[in-house]
């Protein structure tokens, strides 16, 4: 990963987003939002590990608990009047993020072989959400209804 | 027709599960196991046409639990279904004797064209 640049990871996360967004969510429109439309840093989510060698970044998948609960029930098909757990939520969220992690990986395939993935993890506060986001390891898309911010860190950082 | 599905993902085997009967238009009996181990043992107890797992899980991952099939000499054909795939992955899948490696996120069309050659 040493010759792939922050930024061209995270273009290759958000092109992978939308696919898995169009796919298993029907968002009909995907969009990357520009700074002025950026919100707060969102806290709820799921991160993966994705090794290279002897590197490893994590790739983050980050929204609002209303968004992470809004995705487990369309993915559950469940009814607004079921009660989701805190398992079920990190279940669903975990699979987003993984199955954005495996587009990223076959996208990247030619540049980076071999490339492996970790578990995901659910997180309800990855970063402190008063700092600012941190560029250039972060972008925000609209896709569909839902506000997603998207990120690639080493895992020098802390994490909530 | 009787299909296993492994996944360490709850959520993940009720959406296969849900595709599956949407994709292919024959009655299925399809059961669950949550790892590779317990996989196994529903393999020789439950005897199914057809078992459809994840590749990344932990304990025993997919391709193990392929191996192991084929250790065993079970009669029973697999199929991977998962987030992973690169070319290398699709060829190791294919040496250790899988069927078909669909990635996720999948449809139900993509399911049936690769499950609809196996309805008897």
């Amino acid at each position: 990963m040493k010759n792939l640049k922050d930024e061209e990871f995270l273009e290759v996360v958000a092109q992978a987003t939308e696919e898995v967004m169009k796919e298993t969510f029907d968002c009909p429109e995907y969009a990357i939002l520009d700074e002025s439309q950026r919100k707060q840093f969102h806290e709820f989510g799921a991160y993966i590990p994705i090794m290279h060698e002897d590197e490893t970044r994590y790739i983050a998948f980050l929204t609002s608990e209303e968004i992470c609960n809004l995705l487990t029930r369309e993915l559950f098909q469940s009814e607004e009047s079921d009660v989701l757990t805190k398992e079920e939520i990190a279940d669903a969220v975990g699979e987003i993020i993984n199955m954005i992690a495996g587009v990223v990986q076959r996208k990247l395939e030619d540049r980076l072989p071999n490339v492996r993935l970790g578990f995901p993890i659910y997180v309800e506060e990855f970063f402190d959400g008063t700092q600012p986001m941190p560029k250039p390891n972060a972008t925000s898309v609209k896709a569909g209804q839902y506000d997603v911010d998207l990120v690639v860190k080493k895992p020098d950082l802390d994490i909530g | 027709m009787k299909v296993l599905i492994v996944d360490d993902s709850k959520i993940m085997r009720r959406l296969v599960r849900k595709t599956l009967t949407a994709a292919v238009p024959t009655e299925l009996a399809v059961e669950e196991a949550t790892n590779g181990l317990e996989a196994l043992s529903m393999i020789d107890t439950w005897k199914p046409d057809l078992v459809l797992t994840d590749w990344n899980m932990p304990e025993m991952t997919g391709i193990e639990l392929i191996e192991m099939i084929k250790e065993k000499a079970l009669n029973v054909k697999v199929g991977l279904i998962t987030s992973q795939g690169t070319k290398a992955m699709k060829q190791r899948a294919k040496d250790a004797g899988a069927m078909f490696l669909i990635h996720k996120p999948f449809t139900p069309e993509r399911i049936a064209e690769a499950i609809g050659p196996m309805i008897k």
